[in-house]
């Protein structure tokens, strides 16, 4: 029966009409995950005397929030590695990669991300123990981007991928690199795509 | 030489060279079907297993869930992949079904580009499958499996927030630049489609010419002696008495006269 209804010369035109309205819907709910930014909360703008990390004397310095097992944050690493390898060595800020993990999940060690971030030189990789550097910088997203000046004023901060784990020219990481070249503070926040960090006490050190 | 143009003369043979054209094509088209769908029957679980190493899961905080990217690779399979291979092998050689297959294959490219996280390297399947939907050499398949490039590209410029929220991009064309690539090798494929095009139909007329010249005289367009030989043994192997006369005209001396009076005559 099933053989016969596909064998119809007709079969094919009459067919494709479903299957293309599904395939569609398919690559718009897609398209909409990998192009829905997340919501985003606003860095102090002066480095917080308790944030936890020193600030480094005499360079800018750059902190980027990543969720240890998000794949969509290899990009950013990608793209930070980009950025860094088009910026002076004069303008180099000291880097900060924080993997925020969670008291519900001590199983986080290392895995494909943290091994990642040994390509970037000279990048301190550090565990954020239930997010609470995080906190004080009120990173909420995985990828989320802070570049503090040498007068510990923020001067960027937001994604630096163009959509959800994808590589290529975006405007963040642009802004990123002008920020470091220049010293001054970017236009605003860029949109930042990744997976929500996992914060255990999302209230404590909020402003 | 130009084959199209002797053969022009011979309606008979211009008609036989036409359908050897057209087994040579249907014979080349139902190969590139089989080719396509195999390859898609491939790259379904290449995609799953790209997906599930890659980015099996999406976090929210210390929760995980089923990424969209090994969703989508998964009903990539029902969606589009396996419909397209059914369509393949009931339906072989049609117009619908390589264009379908063309699609199919684009497709195929775009799911992976996402399960890779949009790797540039992941990009390239893009224009292999360009060239696989070559073997067709049918202009129209690589015009349409360039549209759904350009489309995909388009669309998700689109709905990426940089251009729904006006924020200025660094290159809000950039699909357009894409797009040029794709056109460029688009270029010289069918350049090269044509060429084989035109191989194809000196083949099929050289065919069609050796199989005409082996049971008719080039001359006269009569039919020869191998040609009365086979209509003889047709007839007579047909299961029915055969029924007929034969007539045979000679001329005494015929050849003698021909070989003097008309030569002479010029």
């Amino acid at each position: 029966m099933l053989g016969r209804l596909l064998g119809h010369p007709a079969a094919p035109a009459i067919a494709v009409i479903p299957f293309s309205l599904l395939t569609m819907a398919g690559f718009y709910l897609l398209l909409r995950f990998d192009g829905t930014p997340a919501q985003q909360h606003y860095a102090p703008s002066l480095w917080p005397e308790s944030a936890g990390i020193a600030f480094p004397a005499g360079k800018p310095a750059l902190l980027v929030f990543l969720h240890p097992m998000c794949p969509c944050s290899r990009a950013t690493l990608d793209e930070l590695n980009g950025v860094l390898s088009r910026v002076p060595k004069t303008a180099l800020p000291e880097i900060h990669l924080l993997f925020v993990r969670s008291i519900r999940n001590p199983d986080w060690n290392g895995g494909d991300l943290w091994e990642r971030a040994s390509g970037i030189p000279n990048a301190i990789r550090q565990w954020d123990e239930g997010g609470r550097i995080a906190v004080r910088f009120a990173a909420r997203t995985s990828g989320a981007t802070l570049l503090y000046g040498v007068k510990k004023d923020l001067l960027f901060q937001g994604g630096i991928t163009g959509s959800r784990g994808h590589e290529g020219d975006n405007l963040g990481a642009e802004r990123l690199l002008a920020a470091l070249e220049t010293g001054r503070r970017a236009a605003n926040l860029t949109q930042l795509f990744g997976c929500a960090l996992a914060i255990d006490h999302p209230q404590e050190g909020s402003r | 030489m130009n084959y199209r143009f002797r053969i022009s003369d011979s309606p008979a043979l211009t008609a036989q060279a036409s359908r050897n054209f057209h087994a040579l094509v249907r014979k080349l088209a139902v190969r590139a079907d089989l080719i396509l769908a195999w390859l898609l029957a491939f790259e379904w679980p290449a995609l799953v297993i790209s997906a599930v190493v890659l980015s099996p899961f999406t976090w929210d905080g210390a929760t995980s869930s089923l990424n969209p990217h090994l969703l989508a690779a998964m009903l990539a399979g029902p969606f589009f992949i396996v419909p397209s291979i059914l369509l393949a092998l009931r339906h072989p050689g049609r117009h619908l079904t390589r264009h379908v297959l063309a699609v199919s294959q684009i497709l195929v490219s775009i799911v992976l580009i996402d399960v890779t996280n949009g790797r540039i390297e992941s990009h390239f399947h893009v224009f292999g499958s360009l060239a696989i939907l070559a073997f067709y050499r049918d202009w129209r398949v690589l015009i349409t499996a360039s549209a759904v490039t350009a489309a995909h590209h388009f669309i998700s410029g689109y709905w990426w927030p940089q251009s729904v929220y006006g924020v200025l991009t660094i290159s809000p064309w950039r699909w357009v630049e894409h797009a040029f690539w794709v056109l460029f090798e688009d270029f010289f494929l069918i350049l090269m489609n044509r060429t084989s095009i035109s191989e194809m139909w000196t083949v099929a007329t050289r065919e069609a010419q050796l199989s005409w010249g082996a049971y008719f005289d080039f001359l006269t367009g009569l039919p020869n002696r191998r040609a009365l030989h086979e209509r003889f043994e047709a007839l007579t192997n047909r299961r029915e008495a055969f029924r007929g006369a034969v007539m045979f005209i000679d001329l005494d001396r015929f050849k003698q006269a021909n070989d003097t009076g008309p030569h002479h005559w010029g």
